[in-house]
């Protein structure tokens, strides 16, 4: 919800280096979206991850090695996706917000009410056909929307206008498919009711999909797609359910919790915790990107499983940050056993003093850590969630939803995870009275040095008082000064003259 | 512009070096006074809401579920009633039945089989990702007013429990709410704390598990104690850990809420009725008696509540305690349900709106009521007066012993001196003080019967007050031989700066702390400094050494400090030596090293080896100068009385020798 990622891969071009295409582009991007992606700094917030990152389109499939200096990734984690981004984005829509799905999100007040949500946007290549000898281009959007229906007490039904504040403006006449899917899974434990009956149904490993196609105009009274389904409450066994059995259908099969370590305004550390519930062994690729004024120490880098026992990662790529130059970049493949419950990964970092003109407007609200990435492929099982699966799949040959053939649900899956961005507090001064305390502390203790530094270094003595001349006695004095002047003068011309004798004596002599 | 002594009259300065003692005196009841007068209204500065943030949160509300409120009060008294064991298992079925995460943390401590629960459940906030929190807690049991006993914080519970309910359905929270109901008084909260930031290498004595699930950086919190379910005011406690306080808009904001529901706020039982205008000597007395407790309380160290442990961590808290005092002549009813439930929500929509964490108005204040108070630039002046004697004295003795127009001046590689200084027996001197308080400091965290340690007490005061007089009769050659009255008074000066570097830092730190051991401080170096008088008048010989054994003994001031800890904490409740020893031996074995409170170290390692220094030095034999200068006069020879070692004396000579030689050549 919180972050903004872009991974962007570039052709090396011969003209332009990565770095200026990549910050043409974050800016192009940014304006684009509404967002302030030109913060996006193209050497200190921005890295080139070696595993993690992959392009998944034709482009660099074509030539033979991938080169991960042509790869960019970015995160802005200080910023919140917003009504103000996803007006851009609905605009990306074909039917904009008139027709289809995208009708549903006419009223954006009403959708950022809801818990979480967020927007996605991939953009690639991939092949026409199956020799893929032509190419075309994908454009994927996605938003992610979780309601929690059991807020108010009471309350044990939903709908589409309880969510959206409005129902569906029927299908987008420019589409080929328009489908709502609701997986029945957990309908085991809540019974619920739908109140337009499915179209059609698809089962996959003992899982039921149910889907409405709009397109079909059956399903839509006066051009309107309604739906509403009723369940029971849960109850609290589920909790416990979820608490005592481990394996439990709800929970996912890998999930990621990261927090800070420490407190105080020196050191710090950050833990990952990754749970992973199948009963495989599981290789996973880690990968965090750290801000520069967080040094992060690599000898305190500890993976241990949840029995205790230390595991070194199976490869390491690491590649220490530099002051206001470059993040620090941890790279790592981890290997879970199979009777493994969860892995703990933790490293600990020291906070920098920063320049007074590097802290933003509001400094004590903190600095943000971006989420560290987890990718991995699980492995083919019963309980997969077939949506999941189709909207994660990345295959060159077929664009996403058209391929709604259930064999593909088989293959083993990708997931990308993200975990928590967080949020530390640098040492901070205090900006609100530099002046006053700088500036009068200073002075007062400059005053207060030099009398001190006076008394206990010097002697002091009490000297008579000089007595008071008249004007006089002044000229007087003056015309002293210049009788003992013309003296020295003398002097020092006798003297001279004196010198001269005497070596005209010594020639004289010789 | 320098200060500059020939600027004074010569006979002022005469006058000043004869009355000092009185000068000194004056100074300190001027520094005593300047406290004083602090609680007088000319020297307040009024309360003011610095961050504007917070100030949204005190327009309306709108969370109205009193009834809920009093459901569950009736669920939660007939629970801790009937089944007291199942307490934790109920709170969190409660939170997770209205859809919140919750969980439990087991702990143990004391090095002790038996273990407790603490419950807590997060909110996530739907605005953000779990990057900030608010901290909201209740602990399962609350000391009494009267601290006699401990009861069910029932009101405590339901009141957070349905906020939390609340505040879950609404958009606009954007920090996530942390409602945490520990157990054990303030060690559930540090078991909790220990794990949430992870800090666990920092003592093994509390055992904690890990917790599954975090909020982020917590920026504030409140912590909520109601013994009774009737209350007709409130008692806002903010006093932390070490001299700690809390940001000074977090308590406005609660006061100004309050104040808004006409909630009596007190702070420890003292209400000052702004409004009409009171009696101005019962103002002053109650003011005085609010700025009393609060520096004892917080030279202590200990919190007067739950919340000083989150303020060693960085979260601003304060405690809300729902007191029976009545406030107001014509208040009856006690304060509603709503008015605290609506103090509660603005103080967390406050909070919620807060962009950055609490940076703005002043963490260092004495508050004198709840629209009054003392700020740093104000309350640090009477330290300073207290303390200006000692540098003062360090001045004066720097100027007349040492740079005085006297012919016996030597000059050795270049530095000016005007007196030989054995540093070697100063050196040895200091640091047989340090040690001895060290060993005191270690030995006495390591008891565990009554016996050992009243026995170890004795031969420790026996250590302390017969040390000077062994150590003179062994080594009464060397005092007598080297030290004269200038070593006495170098030493002394040494003794007067490191005096005045040790409260400037704990000023710092604490600075209620640092008012209370210059009190004792100056005393003992005016004592050491009349010692130099036992020669003409007899008696003060007796009268100093009284004083520093009888009044100012540092194992008095352990047991003053002891006693007055554990009044703030529990109310009096000391039965019989025995008991006392035993509580005493508890406390200082682990109740500070739970919670970090470094009073007693800075009195081991501060105070203790001072006093020893300046009691150990009224026992010395010091020759006076007078009686110097005549031997000098007799045997024409001061450098050998000076350096009675040869070599250096050659090397003196030699230098005179070459004097001339040398000043050419640094003219050349």
């Amino acid at each position: 919800m919180l972050k903004r990622i872009s991974d962007t891969c570039f052709e090396v071009s011969a003209h332009l280096a990565v770095d200026d295409l990549w910050k043409s582009f974050v800016h192009e991007l940014g304006g684009l979206l509404c967002a302030s992606l030109n913060f996006v700094d193209t050497s200190t917030s921005s890295s080139s991850p070696k595993y993690s990152f992959r392009p998944q389109s034709t482009v660099t499939s074509q030539s033979q090695e991938f080169n991960n200096s042509n790869l960019r990734y970015a995160v802005l984690p200080r910023e919140i996706v917003c009504t103000e981004n996803l007006t851009p984005w609905k605009k990306f829509l074909p039917c904009n917000t008139m027709k289809g799905l995208s009708s549903l999100l006419v009223n954006s007040p009403k959708l950022y009410d809801i818990n979480y949500h967020s927007l996605r946007m991939d953009f690639r290549q991939i092949c026409a056909d199956s020799n893929c000898l032509s190419s075309r281009l994908e454009l994927s959007l996605g938003l992610g929307v979780v309601v929690d229906t059991f807020a108010k007490p009471g309350q044990n039904e939903w709908s589409l206008r309880s969510i959206f504040g409005q129902n569906m403006n029927g299908a987008c006449p420019l589409s080929d498919i328009t489908n709502v899917y609701i997986d029945l899974e957990l309908s085991k434990l809540y019974h619920m009711t739908l109140s337009p009956l499915a179209d059609y149904t698809i089962e996959s490993n003992g899982r039921t999909l149910v889907v409405y196609d709009v397109n079909n105009m059956k399903q839509t009274s006066h051009g309107t797609f309604s739906l509403s389904c009723k369940h029971d409450r849960p109850s609290t066994d589920y909790w416990l359910l979820a608490e005592n059995n481990k394996e439990n259908n709800t929970l996912p099969y890998l999930y990621v919790h990261r927090y800070t370590t420490g407190y105080g305004a020196r050191n710090g550390g950050i833990k990952t915790q990754i749970y992973n519930t199948p009963d495989t062994t599981t290789t996973l690729l880690y990968f965090e990107q750290i801000p520069w004024y967080f040094r992060v120490f690599l000898h305190t880098l500890k993976i241990i499983m949840e029995n205790g026992t230390n595991i070194k990662p199976d490869r390491l790529s690491y590649i220490p940050g530099k002051d206001r130059e470059r993040p620090y970049q941890i790279e790592m493949f981890i290997t879970i056993p199979a009777d493994v419950p969860s892995v703990e990964i933790s490293f600990e970092y020291e906070m920098t003093f920063l320049k007074w003109n590097e802290f933003p407007p509001d400094p004590n609200h903190g600095f943000y850590i971006p989420a560290a990435v987890i990718s991995t492929i699980l492995p083919k099982l019963d309980k997969q969630q077939p949506i999941l699966r189709q909207l994660q799949s990345f295959s060159l040959n077929e664009s996403l939803l058209l391929s709604s053939n259930t064999e593909s649900f088989s293959s083993s899956l990708f997931v990308r995870i993200y975990s928590e961005s967080l949020l530390v507090n640098l040492p901070t001064p205090d900006f609100s009275m530099p002046f006053n305390v700088i500036c009068l502390g200073c002075t007062a203790v400059a005053l207060a040095f030099g009398g001190f530094h006076n008394l206990t270094t010097k002697q002091f003595s009490y000297v008579e008082k000089k007595e008071k001349k008249n004007f006089r006695q002044y000229l007087q004095l003056l015309w002293a000064k210049f009788l003992a002047f013309k003296q020295y003068l003398n002097a020092k011309t006798n003297r001279n003259a004196l010198r001269q004798d005497l070596h005209r004596q010594h020639q004289h002599v010789e | 512009m320098p200060i500059r002594l020939d600027l004074s009259p010569k006979a002022l300065l005469k006058k000043f070096l004869n009355n000092q003692l009185r000068v000194y005196s004056v100074f300190y009841l001027c520094g005593i006074g300047a406290f004083i007068y602090l609680t007088c209204p000319f020297v307040h500065h009024r309360t003011y809401l610095s961050e504007n943030a917070l100030s949204p949160g005190l327009v309306s509300s709108d969370i109205s579920m009193s009834e809920q409120t009093r459901q569950l009060n009736i669920l939660l008294r007939q629970t801790f009633k009937n089944n007291k064991e199942n307490i934790q298992d109920i709170l969190c079925k409660l939170l997770r039945d209205n859809g919140i995460e919750a969980y439990k943390q087991r702990f143990s401590y004391n090095l002790s089989e038996n273990s407790s629960l603490n419950v807590y459940g997060i909110v996530r906030a739907p605005r953000t990702a779990s990057t900030e929190a608010i901290l909201l807690v209740a602990q399962l049991y609350v000391h009494t007013q009267d601290k006699k006993q401990l009861k069910p914080n029932i009101l405590g519970l339901s009141q957070t429990l349905t906020m939390v309910f609340a505040l879950r359905r609404k958009p606009y929270m954007s920090k996530d709410i942390i409602v945490l109901f520990s157990s054990e008084q303030e060690l559930g909260a540090k078991a909790w704390l220990k794990s949430y930031y992870h800090a666990y290498d920092e003592d093994s004595l509390i055992k904690a598990d890990s917790l599954p699930a975090h909020a982020g950086s917590i920026q504030a919190g409140l912590s909520l104690e109601f013994p009774s379910d009737k209350f007709y005011s409130i008692d806002l406690r903010f006093n932390g850990l070490n001299g700690q306080l809390a940001n000074l808009d977090l308590i406005n904001t609660l006061i100004q809420l309050c104040d808004k529901q006409s909630i009596p706020v007190t702070f420890n039982y003292v209400y000052v009725d702004l409004s009409t205008n009171e009696d101005a000597i019962n103002y002053l007395l109650k003011s005085a008696k609010t700025l009393l407790l609060n520096l004892l309380t917080l030279s202590t160290g200990v919190s007067d509540g739950l919340h000083g442990q989150f303020l060693h961590y960085r979260v601003e808290m304060v405690t809300l305690f729902g007191s029976l005092n009545k406030q107001h002549t014509y208040q009856h009813s006690p304060i509603t349900i709503r008015a605290i439930e609506n103090v509660l929500e603005g103080y967390i929509r406050s909070i919620n709106n807060l962009l950055e964490r609490f940076h703005q108005s002043f963490f260092f204040y004495y508050l004198i009521n709840r629209r009054n108070f003392v700020s740093i630039s104000a309350y640090i002046i009477p330290l300073g007066i207290i303390c200006a004697p000692l540098l003062l004295r360090a001045l004066v003795l720097y100027m007349t012993k040492f740079f005085q127009n006297d012919d016996r001046i030597i000059k050795t590689l270049g530095r000016k001196m005007k007196f030989p200084i054995s540093y070697e027996f100063m050196l040895k001197e200091f640091l047989t003080c340090s040690v001895t308080s060290f060993v005191f400091y270690t030995i006495f965290n390591y008891f565990y019967s009554n016996q050992l340690l009243s026995i170890f007490l004795l031969i420790f005061t026996a250590i302390f007050c017969l040390n000077p007089v062994y150590y003179r009769l062994k080594a009464i050659k060397t005092v007598s031989s080297d030290i004269d009255e200038y070593n006495f008074d170098f030493y002394q000066f040494l003794l007067l700066i490191y005096g005045a570097a040790l409260l400037a830092c704990l000023s710092l730190l604490n600075h209620s702390l640092a008012f209370l051991c210059s009190l004792y401080l100056l005393p003992l170096y005016a004592l050491a400094g009349i010692s130099k008088f036992t020669r003409e008048f007899f008696f003060v010989k007796y009268v100093t050494r009284f004083c520093f054994v009888v009044i100012f003994n540092p194992i008095l001031i352990l047991f003053i400090y002891y006693l007055l800890t554990v009044t703030l904490i529990n109310g009096w409740s000391i039965k019989n030596v025995a008991q006392f020893l035993t509580d005493m031996r508890q406390f200082f074995t682990y109740y500070r090293h739970f919670f970090h409170i470094w009073t007693y170290d800075v009195v081991c390692l501060g105070l203790l080896p001072l006093w020893l220094a300046l009691y150990r030095s009224t026992y010395w034999k010091w020759r006076p100068i007078s009686s110097v200068e005549k031997q000098e006069q007799q045997q024409q020879q001061p450098p050998q009385v000076l350096f009675p070692n040869k070599e250096q004396q050659q090397t003196i000579e030699d230098e005179g020798l070459h004097l001339d030689e040398i000043e050419e050549n640094v003219n050349k």
